[in-house]
């Protein structure tokens, strides 16, 4: 397996506050790489960092090989990012808004409507494509989020709690299609609250006040703090801190 | 460069679709400028007519009739009659602004001139007022020459070429053309950036790896079209309502609008670089676009008569050099040589406001 992201020493600062201390670790190929944490542990800080929307203090970032500081820009185009945040257009349709995200990414018309199509029937999406967002709830607008993060296939997808609030149907269909990503070759960053979601995960990392205080792959996880349950072992690992 | 134009032409489209779906920015874009237009254009108004004249006359003879007869000539005075020798009863309670007092000998003394006693006229004036009494004071004296020696050896005419009659309208709606386009394109475009930022839009926008230049030239083409729209209703509208005629070269005036309305556009953009928030740069905005254009862009007072900082400053005001493009081509038929200067000094602002803008564009989501 080749490394796709590799992170040394990592440390961001907003004044005073750190939000992440020094952490380093990698993550390999097609493999799905879970962040785990409470709020504010530095999780959705660690993602902004690699897809270069936050200075960082120090330390360097490496996304397949090149150094994600000096490269910015040229790595944009193969990175997915879906925030936490709705960062869609609510006054916009559907269609208006992939269309949008679609040619920011050099995308023809032809293709991010195919693409679109080819989206929503994975995860059996039955809004029409002509809705104003605005009126939509809140699984909806997740499964528009996502589909507008992957429209252009980019190889590695950064997923900020992408299932918070939504039906559990609605995350079945989410993860149906983050494992067919996986399996496709992408390899996904995913941060979640949930712990069925978590083991999911190929990897786990757990964060905690912006380090990382354990990380393995859930069932090493479990062995390590003699616990029955991924949650389990999270509340004895926390413990030991 | 390829790529660049299609980032600029998806935010351009993008725009274009939250414009047609906001009714707000689509009144404030075409309903203002015509309300504006019309409603400035009809209570700024610098001519004086029927200014009320009150004219004690102690002993009415023909002469004095006659002399009061020649101000009530044309439109500019209206005089009556009061027997009450106290003037400022009638300032006081501001009835009027002119009182003449007429001598009870003038009638004599005019017709028959004598060494000891000369005609005499006592004009006294509100000078709070004082653009009405300077009015009256030019006046008075000639009126009063006019009456009483018609035989003169020489005779001065005086013709006022552009704007022969005087027309303060002619003066204003060029001007208020500037002032309104100008408060519109910043206003409009002051939001864009910050109503981003608030939406949470700009982590989409800058995940993508677009560059803030072509935010922001993407976020200038629609609202120019939009403020050009509106310059074309305002123009028409001073040409209708007002009848103010367009001496000039019109492609020379919209290139020039074209420029000018960018720079604003600029300006309002890089107001809401700044700001970030949608309350704040409707806050700053409205004085930036206002006030400036208001009282230092040449619109009613004069840069000349200004104290030389002044008009240094007015140098970096893109309304100020409009106006005299405008008030050039409206009424000077003037065209692009005669004001290039001017043409030259509202492109540089464009293109400096805009590159500031793009410098000053955050592009990390700190917060």
């Amino acid at each position: 397996m080749t490394k796709i992201l590799d992170i040394q020493n990592l440390t961001v600062k907003f004044g005073g506050f750190t939000a992440v201390d020094n952490i380093t670790f990698s993550v390999e190929k097609g493999e799905i790489f879970g962040f785990l944490g409470a709020n504010g542990a530095g999780k959705t800080t660690t993602i902004r960092a690699l897809c270069g929307l936050v200075n960082i203090s120090s330390g360097n970032m490496f996304i397949d090989g090149k150094d994600v500081s000096k490269n910015t820009k040229k790595l944009k185009p193969r990175i997915g990012y879906m925030s936490q945040k709705f960062t869609l257009y609510q006054d916009l349709t559907i269609k208006e808004n992939m269309l949008f995200s679609g040619a920011l990414y050099m995308m023809t018309e032809k293709e991010i409507l195919k693409r679109m199509k080819e989206l929503f029937e994975y995860v059996n999406f039955k809004e029409s494509p002509d809705e104003i967002v605005k009126s939509m709830s809140g699984g909806s607008k997740q499964i528009i989020s996502l589909a507008a993060s992957i429209l252009h296939n980019p190889e590695i997808v950064f997923l900020d709690e992408p299932t918070a609030g939504i039906s559990p149907v609605s995350r079945k269909l989410f993860w149906n299609l983050i494992s067919k990503l996986s399996s496709d070759g992408k390899t996904i960053f995913v941060t979640t609250h949930y712990m069925d979601e978590a083991e999911y995960c190929r990897r786990i990392a757990l964060m905690q006040n912006g380090r990382i205080i354990a990380l393995d792959s859930p069932q090493n996880l479990k062995t390590a703090s003699n616990a029955s349950n991924l949650e389990q072992a999270f509340i004895n690992f926390l413990d030991k801190k | 460069m390829k790529e660049t134009l299609k980032k600029i032409k998806a935010i351009a489209l993008k725009e274009y679709r939250h414009i047609m779906r906001d009714k707000f920015t689509l009144a404030m874009g075409f309903g203002l400028p015509l309300f504006l237009i019309i409603f400035f254009g009809f209570i700024i108004e610098l001519n004086y007519d029927k200014i009320s004249i009150f004219v004690k006359d102690a002993n009415p003879s023909a002469q004095s009739r006659a002399f009061v007869q020649k101000l009530s000539a044309g439109d500019l005075f209206k005089p009556q009659y009061v027997f009450s020798d106290d003037p400022v009863k009638y300032f006081e309670r501001n009835k009027t602004a002119v009182f003449i007092n007429i001598d009870r000998d003038f009638g004599k003394t005019i017709s028959y001139p004598q060494n000891d006693k000369r005609p005499q006229i006592q004009i006294l004036l509100d000078g709070s007022d004082n653009s009405k009494a300077g009015l009256v004071l030019s006046y008075i004296p000639s009126i009063i020459s006019n009456t009483y020696a018609p035989e003169q050896t020489y005779e001065i005419k005086m013709r006022f070429i552009y704007n022969g009659e005087l027309n303060s309208k002619y003066f204003i709606i060029p001007g208020l053309i500037v002032v309104i386009i100008g408060l519109i394109s910043i206003l409009l475009s002051s939001l864009t950036i910050a109503k981003e930022w608030e939406r949470g839009s700009m982590e989409l926008l800058l995940s993508t790896g677009i560059s803030p230049a072509e935010i922001i030239l993407g976020k200038i083409l629609p609202y120019m079209v939009m403020s050009l729209i509106a310059t074309v209703v305002v123009f028409f509208a001073a040409q209708i309502v007002f009848a103010v005629p367009f001496t000039g070269s019109f492609i020379f005036f919209f290139i020039s609008c074209c420029v000018f309305i960018a720079a604003c556009l600029g300006l309002g953009i890089f107001i809401s670089v700044i700001a970030k928030q949608q309350q704040l740069a409707m806050l700053i905005s409205m004085p930036v676009g206002l006030l400036p254009s208001m009282l230092l862009s040449g619109f009613v007072f004069p840069i000349e008569n200004m104290p030389l900082f002044f008009r240094i400053l007015t140098a970096v005001l893109p309304q100020r050099w409009l106006m005299e493009i405008c008030r050039g081509t409206f009424l000077r038929s003037a065209g692009f040589t005669d004001l290039i200067v001017p043409f030259l000094a509202l492109s540089c602002f464009c293109i400096f406001i805009i590159i500031l803008a793009s410098k000053k564009f955050k592009t990390d989501l700190e917060p």
